[in-house]
């Protein structure tokens, strides 16, 4: 797949390798032979080959902070993120503690405070450790710790706990702190967690010393935040390969780095966009397997297109049970149907294309949604999803999800799926009530009208027709489907015809539309759609939707152009998994200036 | 709050400096205080309760006065704060009732919890703009240093941290979580507090203390170490861990805790309630959890463990539920309210009096609760020190109506406010204008930034502004009537 892409790219990819590792440290196996003697390196990713103090390549960084390394030729500084740390997310937390203790950890996580949301994405700045979730990461920290000390791992073995207990403790301190804080540890920090063990170690036992380690470790800042910091501050720095391992293992498969992968970093095999390339590509590394966890390449897709959509949010909603009395119990079918029909499009060869994902006339179905949609599906039951066509309801955007995720309570909401539309899948500008000024009154209930009728005072030569002329078209296109996604009987919304014709007007697909199915496989052609959801993958994959970082979610943007390859029809298609891997092929990716 | 009463200063000499820097010491100090009947510390409950208001069963009736009322008549759903054979006592003269009150949220009613302790409005549905006055009273003005934590929110059935799911703010409009499980609020409250001297039982709770001590020495020091290597915007991303790290080691506190109405209360039944969460199954258990939630809370006031608490209710939309209410709470019961003019800021129609009932009894629900909280705190002996803040997102739930939210105060609030009252507040509109809105000359709101001011003033902050407006004089001024 990019393979080809990246060699058509030729002269984009030059990394200028600084200097080569020191031989003083042996790099070749960094979770065993870094923690032993001789390599101590101190603090966050810090590592015997770091290059700082080049030439000073950057130009966007700030005035008091000197040096910086060489960027590859094409990069600005002006367009790097900033050197950053961002705190794990919940999933990230829960993939990294089960890593660590593997039986230890099931769904400990499940009852966190929910992540922050930006932009609807999880991974983002926005996370903090509240007191609250400080209770919380302490009470599952406690729960891990007993439970590894249950079984303790293997690195814990200590023959003689009466005459070798600091040297037992310094080695699993090394060797285990190593796979939790994902890089070797600095003797400062191996002294104050010695210091821990002693506390619980004098008139406890070894094992009560290694479990109060290892409840910790688990509260560090190490381990809670991924840094993007290199070795030291400057102008513009380079992510250490630890950091390299890090950020590629979460970004795209949601989990911590697999000791291989981190021997690829360290061996300085992902410095370089082939080299990064070729990590998404290898069969040993395989980033993309489906292991029993299910964190790879794949579900980290259909997670970023959920959070993108909103579609994730259905677990969090009801509705009135007089108008859709079958909601409650098609809720949780109408998400997975969703997440099963992204799952089957990004399996496919290339990692599934976006004009599928938003016009593609199947789904899958299990009985529960044929009889929402008052479909047949031969095979389904109420567990099993299969594959039937929808001519009726093409893409994402016209499941039952979506819909219902946006709509109201008790009808449908134009305006909601308007924007969401505009805002998320054609980034299209939106104003906002507040910002303008402006009172909210939603239309008054009037059994006489159908909601469109109800909605079009809009447009009635008011201050809100500007805006909403625009808003309303997109939402509207969708009423043949009622606030739970199902089609309206007869095509009757209070007993009138509903009219979803729009026009659609200030984008690169205007033009008249006869629904939200003719309007979905305008969209699907769109340009302007296509680069809207590359921004969206940026976003979710930088962990950031801040406005001052717009220079650097267009140097993604105008990097990824040129990875898009021609389908057999000669035309051009964002892959979904490609446009994710985009991201870390990007020769940017390794790069960081100061803030 | 910051004066210390005499016998205060006479036990804290007693007892020595270093003893009164244990958080625990309070315990002790407070029961001391108690039995030389000074008043104790101020404390501070908000409680939200959903789905606004069924106001013909709740406003004052012809003949009511200021200080004369029924609430005991059928279907009123303040009974509860007058039935003795239920909750021991009348709580009648504890509660002042505040009709008219106006939450400015400019966003949907569902937003609009946000507003409640905010005063703020909230910008694009996204959050308030400002800190809520349970943080700032606790943290920015230090009220709740003193205690083993600072400040707590509960929460009934969601842990989602949305405008209309979130009563606390820190600075800027953070949105704070919720504890939606009992189990844990007595955890973060109670684990670790020995009542009594036995001695194996001290110096178990010593040795965990020292453990959990020796790691948040360990992370306060990681995080100062990754902080080194950040520049200023990053840093800030590690204050409010450590602000937490401080919190969770003020929690650590030892020693034994005493007096005569703070005793460890039993950890609460989990299997009361196996679902917690709201559309996930836990609607059932709702009701378990609220009064769990309440005992926990009356006992960790009683034990001074926190002074600051908010509690965010939910509904009982399940098969079954114990007041007969039909399921789906919102649709069935908020959304087909039909309100007379008196719940509906004064417009004409004679609504449908069948609606009115089922709303009412779930209005009567949610002051069940309080009554329960009052009751509990007035058997530990804490009721006359605490304030209560009861209240909606809504008024009118059909018409998601921000206006005239059901507003009550209860307690004795250390005599702050003038209690065993209902007070008629300015109506929004005059006669001659009954369909005036927010943007016109003729709207006279009573926002509830000036309940704020009057609580803030209560508790000793000298402010006279509470909230985030464009017109500077809706967050200005207190609420004269309350004193």
């Amino acid at each position: 797949m990019q393979l080809v892409n990246l060699a058509k790219r030729g002269a984009v990819v030059q990394i200028i390798v600084m200097r080569s590792l020191p031989k003083t440290c042996a790099v070749t196996a960094p979770l065993l032979l870094l923690l032993s003697l001789g390599c101590q390196a101190s603090g966050d990713g810090a590592h015997p080959g770091s290059s700082s103090g080049g030439s000073g390549g950057g130009t966007g960084g700030t005035p008091s902070l000197g040096g910086g390394v060489t960027l590859p030729p094409g990069t600005e500084a002006a367009a790097l993120l900033p050197a950053r740390i961002r705190r794990l997310a919940d999933a990230e937390y829960q993939a990294s503690v089960t890593a660590l203790v593997p039986d230890g950890a099931p769904g400990i996580s499940d009852d966190f405070i929910p992540d922050s949301r930006q932009s609807g994405f999880t991974l983002n700045e926005a996370q903090r450790v509240d007191p609250v979730f400080a209770g919380q990461l302490a009470a599952a920290a406690t729960t891990l710790a007993a439970a590894a000390r249950k079984k303790l791992p293997p690195s814990a073995a200590c023959a003689n706990p009466t005459t070798d207990a600091d040297a037992c403790a310094d080695k699993f301190i090394r060797t285990f702190g190593a796979q939790a804080y994902r890089r070797p540890l600095g003797d400062d920090e191996v002294a104050q967690l010695m210091t821990v063990f002693h506390t619980a170690y004098q008139g406890g036992s070894y094992d009560e010393g290694v479990e109060l380690v290892v409840r910790a470790m688990l509260q560090s800042a190490a381990f809670l935040y991924l840094t993007e910091i290199g070795d030291a501050q400057a102008a513009t720095i380079k992510l250490t390969p630890y950091e390299l391992a890090s950020s590629i293992s979460y970004l795209i498969q949601g989990r911590p780095p697999s000791e291989l992968l981190t021997q690829w970093a360290v061996d300085g095999k992902l410095d370089t966009p082939e080299g990064r390339l070729a990590a998404t590509t290898d069969a040993t590394l395989n980033l993309f397997s489906v292991d029993e966890q299910k964190w790879n390449a794949q579900t980290r897709a259909v997670t970023v297109v959920t959070e993108w959509l909103g579609t994730d949010k259905i677990s969090d909603i009801a509705k009135d049970s007089n108008i859709y009395p079958d909601f409650a119990d098609a809720k949780d079918s109408l998400g997975k149907e969703t997440t099963a029909f992204l799952a089957e499009v990004v399996n496919q060869d290339g990692g599934g294309s976006l004009a599928q994902l938003l016009a593609g006339g199947w789904s899958m179905v299990n009985s529960q949604i044929a009889k929402a949609y008052g479909v047949s599906a031969p095979g389904a039951d109420a567990d099993k999803f299969v594959r039937v066509e929808l001519p009726g309801r093409l893409g994402i955007l016209n499941q039952g999800a979506f819909l219902s995720v946006f709509a109201h309570a008790h009808e449908t909401a134009p305006v909601l799926r308007g924007v969401a539309v505009m805002r998320r899948v054609a980034c299209s500008e939106v104003g906002d009530p507040v910002g303008l000024k402006t009172a909210v009154v939603p239309p008054a209930p009037d059994p006489s009208k159908t909601t469109r009728e109800r909605f079009a005072v809009h447009g009635a030569g008011t201050g809100c027709a500007g805006c909403h002329a625009n808003i309303d078209s997109f939402g509207f296109a969708f009423e043949g489907f009622d606030g739970m996604g199902a089609v309206r009987p007869g095509g009757l919304d209070n007993n009138k015809p509903v009219d979803s014709s729009v026009v659609i007007a200030g984008t690169d697909f205007d033009g008249a539309y006869a629904d939200s199915n003719a309007l979905v496989k305008g969209m699907s052609n769109s340009l302007q759609v296509r680069e809207c959801f590359a921004r969206h993958v940026y976003r979710a994959l930088a962990a950031t939707s801040a406005p001052e970082l717009k220079p650097s979610e267009d140097d993604f943007v105008k990097y990824w152009s040129t990875t898009l390859v021609a389908d057999s029809s000669g035309k051009l298609d964002a892959k979904i998994v490609d446009t994710l891997t985009a991201f870390i092929t990007n020769p940017s990716f390794a790069y960081r200036r100061a803030q | 709050m910051s004066r210390q009463s005499s016998s205060r200063r006479a036990f804290l000499r007693a007892m020595g400096a270093g003893f009164a820097a244990l958080p625990f010491s309070r315990l002790l100090e407070n029961s001391v205080a108690q039995a030389a009947g000074e008043a104790l510390p101020l404390k501070f409950i908000t409680i939200y309760h959903p789905h606004g208001l069924s106001a013909e069963y709740w406003s004052m009736k012809a003949g009511d006065t200021e200080t004369a009322f029924d609430i005991g008549y059928e279907n009123c759903s303040l009974k509860p704060f007058d039935d003795a054979a239920t909750y021991g006592k009348s709580f009648k003269d504890k509660i002042l009732v505040l009709e008219g009150v106006d939450l400015l949220s400019n966003a949907n009613g569902h937003d609009t919890a946000g507003t409640i302790l905010t005063g703020s409005r909230i910008e694009g549905g996204q959050k308030p703009q400002n800190i809520s006055l349970d943080q700032y009273l606790a943290v920015t003005k230090g009220l709740g240093s003193g205690t083993r934590v600072t400040s707590l929110a509960l929460g009934v059935g969601n842990d989602g941290t949305a405008p209309g799911l979130t009563l606390s703010y820190g600075e800027g409009g953070v949105p704070l979580p919720k504890i939606i499980d009992p189990t844990k609020a007595f955890d973060l409250l109670f684990d670790g507090v020995v009542v009594g001297n036995d001695p194996a039982q001290l110096a178990a709770a010593e040795r965990k203390r020292k453990l959990s001590q020796s790691v948040i020495d360990y992370a306060k020091w990681d995080v100062n170490r990754l902080r080194k290597k950040l520049s200023a915007p990053e840093q800030q991303k590690l204050d409010q861990h450590l602000t937490s790290l401080a919190e969770l080691e003020k929690q650590l506190g030892g020693g034994p805790a005493g007096g005569a109405v703070c005793m460890v209360p039993p950890r609460p039944d989990a299997t009361k309630f196996p679902n917690l969460k709201q559309y996930n199954g836990g609607e059932p258990y709702f009701d378990a959890i609220t009064d769990a939630h309440i005992d926990v809370l009356a006992q960790a006031l009683a034990c001074d463990l926190t002074r600051f608490a908010t509690l965010h209710l939910n509904d009982l939309s399940y098969d079954n539920n114990p007041l007969g209410l039909p399921k789906d709470n919102h649709g069935s019961v908020a959304h087909t309210y039909n309100a007379s003019p008196i719940g509906n800021n004064g417009h004409p129609g004679d609504g449908i009096p069948d609606s009115w009932v089922p709303l009412a009894k779930f209005n009567r629900y949610a002051y069940s609760k309080v009554a329960r909280l009052m009751q509990k705190l007035d058997a530990l002996g804490v009721l006359d020190s605490t304030l209560i803040y009861v209240t909606s997102d809504m008024g009118n739930p059909a018409l998601h109506s921000t206006h005239n939210v059901p507003t009550l105060l209860a307690g004795g609030a250390n005599g702050k406010f003038r209690m065993g009252r209902r007070l008629k507040l300015k109506a929004d509109c005059p006669p001659t204008a009954i369909w005036c809105g927010e943007n016109d000359a003729t709207f006279t709101p009573v926002p509830n930034s000036k309940l704020l001011v009057s609580i803030a003033q209560a508790f000793g902050a000298e402010i006279d502004t509470f909230g985030t407006q464009p017109d500077p004089k809706l967050t200005t001024g207190a609420l004269s009537e309350l004193v």
